[in-house]
């Protein structure tokens, strides 16, 4: 299991859900795939790259062959991939190791120069996922019609994100100071020698200044959005692809 | 194994810390040159090199020998945690270290809110054991003229005991 490397240049990406039926992933990647191979970046897939809960067999197929066709590229032109495994691809573990990815680990310590960066796809600080894994993959596969009717229904679930704090706080010890169990999560791991704590998970892409001067990044998802974290030149950056290039995210 | 007697009381004190958020946390700091942990001393607890550096020191016969240095993010007094003996090795600090102190106590809280340490410690501890294991066949093979003796075929509890 390979948990502790360095790379000078890296990007991270997360919540692809290829499978899904609504996921935009293998058509935004790729343009995106061309940056990071001319940026000479490694790649991390931070979790979720496929959804078997949420997924189609056909979509599932279709997504798999466009992606891995881009990723093939990317190794042909000398990229390393790394891949964090998440909630929704822990039953493929095998399969992505064999296929998709040389390095398959359930987190990354990385060393970029001075920074020091962990990389996790983060839901096993989700109180409601480690309360009962079982029953938030029922949740999980009950929730796949709404989809039909809404695409972007985690928005809505991103929307209900106070009564969910308050109600995750009360069963996973949340502190006050931190206005998720995830950025508690994140403070604690950085107070261990992280300056860069990055987390995926929660679909919604954010920047917390932490004590100390470390960060909390989410690098978001590519299920309907295209965030992503940049690591190089001593600095971690929360970013939005455009077909024109990389921006600035709002958050 | 027989266990060491009961000390009266531990030799280092642990850090004051307050309700139950603030018990996995508990932190330290030190200046250039202070002494963490002295050889031979009973405490219990284990050490995350938060920000600067720890050097790991031993004693002998021909005077203090470095085992190495312990950079940030990684730890160190693991073994009187887990196995409750006196400390084997110094620990100083180089500059101005911050350390996270783990006690026996709050190890399993520890690790339930923040489980990838457990890896880490498994990891390392692997990584360190594949370290010792690789010197002591250079050690034997330097000593047979290049074969080396099966290591581990008599080793039981028994070679424990006897050895104390």
């Amino acid at each position: 299991m390979l948990i502790e490397v360095e790379e000078d240049r890296l990007i991270v990406i997360s919540d692809l859900h290829l499978g899904n039926p609504y996921s935009r992933a293998s058509r935004n990647l790729s343009s995106f795939v061309d940056y990071v191979i001319d940026g000479n970046y490694s790649l991390c897939i931070n979790g979720d790259g496929v959804d078997i809960l949420q997924g189609r067999l056909g979509r599932l197929t279709q997504h798999v062959m466009n992606v891995m066709h881009l990723l093939r590229k990317f190794e042909a032109a000398g990229g390393r991939m790394y891949y964090v495994v998440g909630n929704h691809d822990i039953v493929l573990e095998q399969a992505l190791h064999t296929w998709v990815a040389d390095y398959l680990t359930p987190f990354l310590n990385v060393r970029s120069g001075n920074l020091r960066v962990r990389i996790e796809h983060g839901h096993t600080y989700d109180a409601f996922y480690v309360a009962s894994p079982r029953v938030y993959e029922i949740l999980g596969t009950a929730a796949t019609p709404f989809l039909h009717l809404y695409p972007d229904i985690y928005r809505l679930w991103s929307a209900t994100a106070r009564v969910r704090i308050r109600a995750g706080r009360a069963i996973s010890d949340t502190p006050e100071e931190y206005a998720s169990a995830e950025q508690a999560a994140a403070a604690m791991i950085a107070n261990r020698g992280f300056d860069v704590v990055v987390f995926g998970h929660t679909h919604r892409a954010e920047r917390v200044a932490l004590p100390r001067g470390a960060v909390y990044l989410n690098s978001g998802n590519w299920l309907r959005d295209t965030s992503f974290v940049q690591i190089a030149d001593d600095a971690a950056t929360l970013l939005d692809w455009r077909e024109s290039g990389p921006v600035p995210h709002p958050n | 194994m027989k266990l060491p007697r009961r000390q009266p009381h531990a030799d280092e004190m642990s850090p004051a810390v307050r309700g139950l958020s603030k018990r996995i946390d508990a932190e330290q700091t030190f200046e250039d040159g202070d002494c963490i942990v002295a050889e031979g001393s009973h405490g219990r607890a284990m050490y995350i090199v938060a920000e600067g550096r720890v050097r790991i020191v031993k004693s002998t016969n021909g005077g203090d020998v470095t085992f190495g240095y312990i950079e940030r993010g990684d730890f160190f007094g693991e073994m009187s945690l887990l196995e409750s003996l006196p400390r084997y090795a110094g620990a100083f600090a180089v500059g101005t270290t911050r350390v996270l102190v783990i006690e026996p106590g709050s190890l399993v809280l520890r690790i339930r809110h923040d489980p990838t340490l457990a890896i880490e410690m498994m990891q390392r501890l692997s990584g360190r054991l594949r370290l010792a294991n690789s010197r002591l066949m250079q050690v034997l093979e330097d000593q047979n003229g290049g074969t080396t003796p099966p290591i581990w075929e008599s080793f039981d509890e028994e070679d424990l005991d006897d050895a104390d």
